[in-house]
């Protein structure tokens, strides 16, 4: 009895006299940082982190949570260094900054040309910071992403997660997280893509109402523009810096290489004016490293799909040479796509995001152990043969 | 004298080696690619090759373990075998707080002071110690249970996120990485210096605690070794604590990462390592001076641990002087196997009387 009271007795007092020593803070002077900007000017080797965060107690509010006041709010900050910038953003917002809540990253064009993994390493070598973060590059500035304010308040960090959510999973951009970008950039050819983000101006139709309509009464019709954020192409990434930049289309054939397509629609033209569309599912991407006879090396890339008519275009379902044909038609597009992408990405940008590195030494690790120090020589000029097979079927009856 | 039984101990050793595994090994030492596979599978058999005189020693001399053999034999040089083995076991000890004292700061308080984390770790593994052999072994069981849980909940949480094309068959690629990481493995083991000691309060055949701990801990370094491969790929050469880092990722629903869990519960484990140091040293004590109570012995023992990490820790040159004198595994061959060599010819059996009345 005697130890029990004395245990309980050391359990209610310790945290008493303890507790003081642990420096805390509470939640309300904490900044929960949503998403960063960093954008570097070279002409003054200074970083300026753009930060918005979630405060609970809003500007001007009389509760912990005010939803009459905007609780996303902005802070930022400049430094020589990324951390003494992210430090100086904090005094600036009186709070104390909370990375565990971050899910978003906007680097900038300017510091798209400097090492991306000195950039992510600051993120990452903080245990607190999130790792399943979006890495994103801005068209200009990221602070000017940051920046932008719809009617109802500043752009919300969800908004552009769920854009590039979206865009990911309907295979118009690969969306990386933080980690996984710093896993690309581990490789040899130091090669990573981030997708661009850019700011649209919208036209949108704004109803005057009768009573301001000035001196023509009676309501009338005009054209507002609003400013948004959309996706625009990627970054692509080579040796860590910047190598290139890519449009929606290789983004699309990116897609394809890195065996993320969930599903794609490819709509091509028959005859007397008619469309049909074959929606791509089931995608799988294979990329096999081979030797040919004369002992030339390549990578073999195929790519299988299971395919289904969405639109049949005027054809016949008992068409079979013409339904062929459109089948033949849509893989060729993807096939084009997919050059396309090569093209550009391995090609112009010299980098491989799509991992022929990690497939030749998935099959062939003596060779690429041996060949380690030009492995990026070998990556990047062996030639690739792309063959694309869509098993169609129409009705689910019949396959071709 | 308190018994445990030899799967209680190996429950422990499991424990003890997979928190120097998340929290002790530096970073560089794991890295991608097949050589880490083959390090940690040659490693093992090497360990087994280590534990054969503390093995010999405990089918030679039952009931016994190598400081009471060598001091029925002549209590001088019990003694003398005794400090040798008992320096290497402070510079494990002091090692192990220092390394889990950072892993505190760099993970869950980073502002926590060298003496505050040291004085927490000394004390709460003091108190293990106080509490004897078979209360360590028992919070070790509770404590690798949950450690386990946490390990398939990862798995599971991540199994999404597994890339298998990182993996290639390869054997050993760098050479120079692949004799640091097998001497590193090998040095990680100082569960043999716990069991020099220990061997003695296990019920019933102590060779089986060897047998199960190693088993157990070569396929769980290998599924942790696999799971680093798989999920961080390049990066894994990168990090630090490449475990905290996957469990941060790691997702349940009602928590949107388990890192903080698992610190906590690596925390406990890294604890249990250290309380069953400090029980060996007790033991030491004991068994040399053959008095049973050892109370003020280790509190002034943990004084003398909290005033080496102080020293240690207030220099990072002197840390990373006795991380490298550690990692050469020469300390823990020492102890671990050329002590008990020794005694193994040289100790004296117990006489057959005393033998039997305790049989009795």
């Amino acid at each position: 009895m005697k130890k029990i009271s004395l245990l309980l007795t050391i359990a209610i007092t310790l945290p008493l006299i303890l507790s003081g020593c642990v420096r805390y803070v509470e939640l309300s002077d904490r900044a929960i940082v949503q998403a960063l900007g960093i954008d570097y000017f070279p002409d003054t080797n200074t970083y300026r982190i753009s930060m918005q965060y979630f405060s609970q107690t809003s500007e001007g509010g009389q509760n912990q949570i005010d939803k009459t006041q905007p609780n996303v709010l902005k802070s930022v900050g400049e430094g020589d260094s990324i951390l003494t910038a992210a430090k100086n953003a904090s005094i600036l917002s009186g709070k104390d900054l909370l990375l565990s809540e971050n899910r978003l990253i906007i680097i900038g064009s300017e510091l798209c040309n400097y090492d991306l993994m000195k950039t992510l390493q600051f993120f990452i070598a903080n245990y607190h910071s999130h790792p399943k973060t979006y890495v994103c590059a801005a068209e200009n500035t990221a602070e000017e992403l940051i920046d932008i304010r719809f009617k109802e308040g500043y752009v919300s960090s969800q908004h552009l997660i769920n854009l590039i959510e979206n865009a990911s999973s309907e295979g118009r951009t690969l969306a990386d997280y933080a980690y996984q970008i710093m896993g690309q950039l581990c490789n040899k050819t130091g090669s990573a893509y981030l997708p661009k983000l850019k700011i649209s101006e919208q036209k949108t139709d704004g109803t005057v109402p009768k009573e301001s309509g000035g001196e023509k009464k009676g309501e009338s019709s005009e054209q507002e523009t609003e400013k948004t954020i959309v996706l625009d192409g990627g970054v692509i990434f080579s040796d860590k810096l910047k190598s290139g930049v890519i449009d929606n289309d290789s983004c699309i054939g990116l897609q394809f290489l890195c065996n993320r397509m969930a599903e794609y629609s490819v709509t091509v033209d028959t005859e007397n004016n008619y469309k049909s569309t074959i929606t791509f599912f089931s995608v799988q991407t294979s990329i096999t490293p081979k030797f040919d006879l004369d002992g030339r090396f390549y990578f073999d890339i195929r790519v299988k799909a299971d395919g289904r008519f969405d639109e049949r275009g005027g054809i016949s379902e008992t068409d079979t040479g013409k339904i062929m044909k459109v089948k033949q038609d849509a893989e060729n597009k993807v096939k084009m796509l997919i050059e396309k992408a090569i093209e550009k990405v391995r090609n112009e940008c010299k980098s491989d995001v799509f991992g022929l590195e990690k497939a030749l030494r998935h099959h062939y690790p003596d060779y690429a152990y041996q060949n380690r120090d030009n492995i990026t020589d070998i990556i990047l000029s062996a030639p690739c043969t792309v063959k694309v097979e869509c098993d169609t079927f129409s009705l689910g009856l019949e396959s071709y | 004298m308190s018994k445990i039984s030899s799967k209680q101990l190996a429950t422990a050793f499991v424990a003890s080696r997979l928190t120097t595994e998340m929290i002790m090994i530096p970073g560089e030492l794991i890295r991608y690619g097949s050589d880490r596979f083959i390090a940690i599978l040659i490693a093992k058999l090497m360990v087994l090759l280590l534990y054969l005189p503390l093995l010999l020693l405990t089918r030679k001399y039952k009931g016994d373990n190598f400081v009471s053999a060598a001091i029925r034999r002549n209590r001088i040089y019990g003694i003398i075998l005794s400090i040798i083995f008992g320096v290497v076991l402070t510079s494990v000890t002091v090692n192990s707080v220092l390394n889990l004292q950072l892993y505190i700061t760099d993970t869950l308080l980073g502002e926590l002071l060298l003496i505050s984390g040291v004085a927490l770790i000394t004390g709460a593994s003091v108190y293990g110690a106080v509490k004897g052999v078979s209360a360590v072994t028992r919070t070790a069981v509770f404590g690798t249970s949950i450690f386990g849980f946490l390990i398939i909940l990862i798995i599971i949480t991540m199994s999404d996120k597994m890339d298998f094309s990182y993996l290639y068959p390869a054997t050993i690629e760098d050479g120079n990485y692949f004799f640091r990481a097998f001497v590193s493995e090998v040095s990680c083991n100082s569960e043999i210096l716990i069991f020099a000691v220990l061997c003695k309060n296990i019920e019933s055949k102590p060779n089986k605690t060897v047998y199960y701990s190693l088993a157990v801990i070569f396929v769980l370094l290998e599924l942790v070794n696999l799971i680093y491969n798989l999920i961080l790929g390049p990066y894994l050469n990168e990090l630090e604590y490449p475990l905290y880092v996957i469990s941060s990722l790691s997702d349940i629903v009602i928590f949107q990462r388990l890192d903080g869990i698992d610190a906590i519960v690596w925390l406990l484990c890294g604890i249990i390592k250290i309380a069953l140091l400090f029980t060996s040293m007790k033991e030491i004590y004991t068994t040399a001076s053959k008095k049973p109570k050892a109370i003020w012995f280790l509190i002034i023992y943990a004084l003398l641990v909290t005033f080496i990490c102080m020293i240690t820790g207030s220099d990072r040159r002197y840390y990373d002087l006795l991380q490298t004198v550690l990692h050469t595994a020469v300390p823990l061959v020492i102890a671990g196997t050329v002590i008990p060599l020794l005694v193994l010819f040289t100790g004296k059996k117990k006489p057959q009387k005393e033998e039997n009345y305790e049989k009795d």
